[in-house]
């Protein structure tokens, strides 16, 4: 009888937070919004490469601001445009 | 102290009384994503500036159709000398809809900064304590990261496993710029049965 209660009890515990987990969660889903295409971009011959934004002074995937940046040239994912030390996702 | 899974829970309870995710919050005072950019700008700062996060959204993942964009996870690097050096943990990529779809780990030429071996990053993510973050995504990027910890194990042996063979060959130098190889591993996420399965038989 006791083991009964007490297998009951944690059958009801993980029936409400199943239950609670999922009401959360689907409380969370909301559309994103789509990206933006780049203003100017160019389309990479292979999968390997990295659709690129060319800003005036920043590039897509390197943080001037962050301690990380890469100081060489912005558009320089694009193994057509000859440099290849780029990161794309950088910090 | 809250588990990782009660971290998230409660973050996620949180989100959702806000109408929002952590992919809104990121964007919240974005009047335009576009994408190939950084949001925000500069990274988030979180674990008393240790770990720097960003999220963007560009063609070249292995989420397919599905996937929004991802968050980017840099750990600072002990050795770093003067300037503060960083290593990449993984990516955390996000469907349409604001939920976490999977984990991948990236070559370094993704990323750039220090290569990051495999007992030293999960040194950092065992460092880190939700409960000391201010915002709600720095806690649910912590929680989230703690929470996965077995798979972020899991995806770093991968990784290292898929360059193993390649460094047998190549100078690591090459094998680590090769811009054939840019997703090294992942991990599919499915965060309702994980919470599910951490948060069973407790009242939540």
């Amino acid at each position: 009888m006791k083991n009964t209660r007490r297998r009951n009890r944690w059958i009801m515990g993980t029936f409400v937070g199943t239950a609670a987990i999922a009401v959360a969660i689907d409380h969370t889903r909301h559309r994103l919004p789509e990206p933006l295409p780049p203003q100017h971009s160019e389309s990479a011959p292979n999968p390997s490469a990295v659709v690129i934004v060319d800003g005036d002074t920043d590039t897509p995937c390197s943080l001037e601001t962050s301690p990380c940046s890469l100081e060489e040239s912005p558009c320089s994912l694009d193994e057509t445009t000859g440099a290849v030390d780029e990161s794309p996702c950088s910090l | 102290m809250p588990s990782a899974a009660h971290m998230v829970f409660d973050c996620i309870q949180r989100f959702g009384d806000a109408s929002s995710n952590p992919v809104l919050e990121v964007l919240k005072d974005v009047p335009d994503f576009a994408q190939g950019q950084k949001y925000p700008q500069p990274a988030l700062a979180f674990a008393a500036g240790c770990w720097r996060t960003y999220y963007h959204s560009h063609p070249l993942t292995g989420g397919g159709a599905e996937e929004h964009g991802h968050f980017h996870l840099f750990v600072q690097h002990d050795d770093a000398a003067d300037e503060p050096a960083w290593t990449h943990l993984a990516a955390l990529a996000m469907d349409r809809d604001g939920q976490p779809l999977r984990w991948f780990a990236t070559n370094r030429w993704v990323t750039g900064g220090q290569w990051g071996e495999h007992d030293r990053l999960l040194s950092a993510v065992d460092a880190l304590a939700p409960m000391s973050e201010q915002g709600i995504l720095q806690q649910w990027l912590v929680a989230m990261v703690q929470l996965y910890r077995a798979e972020l194990d899991a995806l770093l042996c991968s990784r290292d496993a898929q360059l193993a063979g390649r460094l047998c060959a190549c100078p690591a130098e090459q094998v680590l710029a090769d811009r054939s190889l840019y997703e090294l591993a992942q991990s599919p996420i499915d965060l309702r049965s994980k919470l599910t399965s951490q948060l069973r038989g407790e009242i939540v």
